[in-house]
């Protein structure tokens, strides 16, 4: 769990999880996608899935030079699906990365779906989102829920939710 | 896509200090530039699996031991990609053996675990259990550490990513993993053993 700063509201389910660091400006901020294939769709789509959100967040691709990276790799099984990296200085974010663990995203469970749920949270990550497990219930639970198991194999969850914007809101408006 | 492993038993803080150093990086809106001496990394590691019992763990466990932890730790930072400037730190820690409740007879007195981050201060691996600490006994659920099918290494992991971790109070174990609610945060050692010989 992140818990730098926890946000909650009256109810415990409207809550969201910051990692206490941030992005000076989101609008845009650049990402590069390293990878190839179904991958490289992934990706894109998983920054897409933040873009879209009613917030200041846009993620416009671009070059190799660019803040954060987005990428696919082999980690073996460590029991991660995926995971960000960021540096933080002062509680500004100034690099990041973010990928997913081929080891098990390739296989057969792992559909298009999954893979995109495995990035959007790790997308989620590199705004500056931290964990977010208040809740399994489906209709509540984030993009941000630590685990694949409620989020996506029980929840078909891949897309930004109401306390993952929230937390964004409260970020960067 | 391919991982690198940059080095071993060497010091992370030396590393990540000079990969930080050597940083330049645009701000979001691709105006600014800022060297980052003395910031700290941060890792989100997201889980696949979640367990709701010990049976669940166990059950995908190749190896379930008690060891203490000795001395030896290493480092191995990883690119994930050629000219990663934020490779991620595995600590490995070499622990040796005081009893085996599942695997084989002819387990190895020491082995080697692998864990994400470094307990150097430099990384904050948010939601991952502890590092192991030198001198503290633990039970543990393992798997071998492998890339794939053929791939296998001479280290060992524990069983989703954490869930497999408890410190070995004597006849009572404690889960110290923080993102498995749902394990029993305290069991006896007879529970664990009654578990695997069911």
């Amino acid at each position: 769990m992140a818990g730098s700063v926890s946000i909650f509201n009256a109810r415990p389910a409207q809550a969201f999880s910051l990692e206490g660091c941030q992005w000076s400006s989101v609008s845009p901020v650049h990402y590069y996608n390293r990878s190839s294939g179904t991958y490289h769709t992934v990706n894109d789509q998983a920054a897409n899935n933040w873009t879209a959100t009613p917030t200041a967040v846009w993620l416009a691709p671009s070059g190799s030079g660019s803040p954060i990276t987005l990428y696919d790799s082999n980690d073996g099984n460590t029991g991660y699906s995926g995971w960000a990296n960021y540096y933080c200085y002062y509680s500004l974010m100034f690099r990041a990365d973010g990928h997913s663990n081929t080891y098990l995203t390739n296989q057969s469970q792992y559909s298009y779906g999954a893979k995109v749920s495995v990035m959007t949270h790790e997308v989620g990550h590199d705004l500056g989102l931290g964990h977010n497990d208040n809740t399994r219930v489906c209709s509540q639970i984030p993009v941000m829920y630590s685990n694949d198991s409620p989020r996506w194999f029980g929840c078909s969850i891949n897309t930004p939710q109401k306390d993952d914007i929230n937390g964004l809101l409260y970020m960067y408006g | 896509m391919h991982r690198d492993l940059l080095s071993a038993g060497r010091a992370v803080s030396l590393m990540i200090a000079l990969s930080v150093s050597a940083i330049v990086s645009c701000g979001g809106s691709g105006t600014s530039s800022r060297t980052t001496a003395g910031a700290v990394m941060h890792i989100d590691a997201s889980r696949a699996k979640i367990y709701h019992s010990l049976r669940e763990v166990a059950a995908d466990a190749e190896l379930v031991i008690r060891v203490t932890a000795t001395t030896q730790h290493s480092v191995d930072l990883v690119q994930g990609y050629p000219g990663d400037p934020i490779p991620t730190p595995f600590t490995v820690t070499t622990v040796a053996l005081r009893d085996v409740l599942k695997g084989p007879a002819n387990t190895p007195n020491a082995l080697m675990i692998r864990q994400i981050g470094a307990s150097n201060g430099t990384t904050v691996v948010d939601g991952a259990p502890p590092i192991l600490q030198s001198g503290r006994q633990y039970l543990l659920f393992l798997d071998q550490f492998t890339y794939g099918p053929g791939r296998a290494t001479d280290q060992y992991v524990l069983v989703g990513g954490g869930a497999g971790l408890f410190a070995d109070n004597g006849a009572t174990v404690s889960s110290l993993d923080p993102e498995s609610p749902d394990l029993p945060r305290n069991a006896t050692v007879a529970d664990v053993t009654a578990v695997l010989s069911a």
